[in-house]
């Protein structure tokens, strides 16, 4: 058999794929908060993602999004009873 | 080693992979593209298939790399390894933690998280059509243009037909693949 058709057939395959993973995103990004904290944290994984090379990237973003996620509602909590 | 090796990694994998199967993406690129277990040319193609095929993309993915660095039990230890985070964890909030998503400081948590995953799956999009259109260089220069077209095509299928099938969607953009690189 041609190698060609199944190389062909990959190339066709990563370019849904990647339309698939884009939709992924754009769906979560829906379901985001749209604050200034979320938009800061979504350019920082995104530069960070694309500028810095650290195996343990990924799992720290997701840390520190955890964290800032908790922290900046907590402070917006209190912030609020206190009025 | 490399089947405690395997386990950690898929254990890590499987413990920060928040907000859906395509978001352990990112992970698998840092831990495993790193490690030169697969190139990220064959993670692309296995997404592809293992969205066409039966069962979870995270088990199949685990299975599949499991199984190339040390066969059947390397496999069953990536599995299991990848598997584990989530049982531990959604047996613990069944047991103790009835809706979860009430508790606000869970709630605001994940709100943290989301806007992260976007950001690093936006950064795998970019990648991929470096990549695939571009030529890994971001040689605008030297476009590929059916691929673009393929993806213009599925985009605009997708957006039009939000229900279709991620499978249906693989097929045809294939099927586009073997045609339009054959032919032009």
């Amino acid at each position: 058999m041609d190698i060609s058709y199944v190389v062909n057939l990959f190339k066709g395959l990563r370019a849904g794929v990647t339309v698939l993973i884009f939709h992924a995103a754009l769906k979560i990004f829906k379901k985001t908060p749209k604050t200034a904290i979320a938009y800061f944290l979504l350019a920082l994984a995104f530069f960070m993602s694309c500028f810095v090379e650290f195996r343990y990237l990924t799992i720290s973003l997701i840390a520190f999004g955890l964290i800032v996620g908790l922290a900046s509602q907590m402070i917006k909590h209190r912030e609020r009873e206190g009025r | 080693m490399i089947y405690l090796e395997l386990f950690f990694v898929f254990f890590t994998i499987g413990l920060f992979t928040l907000g859906g199967g395509y978001a352990m993406i990112p992970m698998i690129e840092e831990q495993v593209i790193a490690r030169g277990w697969i190139t990220q040319e064959e993670l692309i193609n296995f997404i592809g298939i293992s969205e066409s095929t039966p069962g979870p993309f995270a088990v199949n993915m685990a299975t599949f790399i499991g199984q190339t660095q040390g066969g059947v039990l390397g496999s069953a230890v990536a599995t299991l390894g990848v598997v584990l985070p989530s049982f531990i964890i959604i047996y613990v909030i069944a047991r103790f933690l009835h809706d979860f998503l009430k508790y606000k400081k869970a709630r605001w948590a994940l709100d943290g998280v989301k806007p992260v995953i976007v950001g690093l799956l936006f950064a795998v999009v970019l990648k991929l059509v470096n990549n695939n259109i571009l030529g890994g260089a971001y040689d605008f220069n030297n476009i590929d243009y059916i691929g673009l077209a393929i993806m213009v095509l599925m985009f605009s299928l997708k957006a039009i037909y939000k229900k279709i099938s991620p499978v249906f969607l693989i097929i045809i953009s294939a099927l586009l693949g073997l045609v339009l690189y054959q032919f032009f």
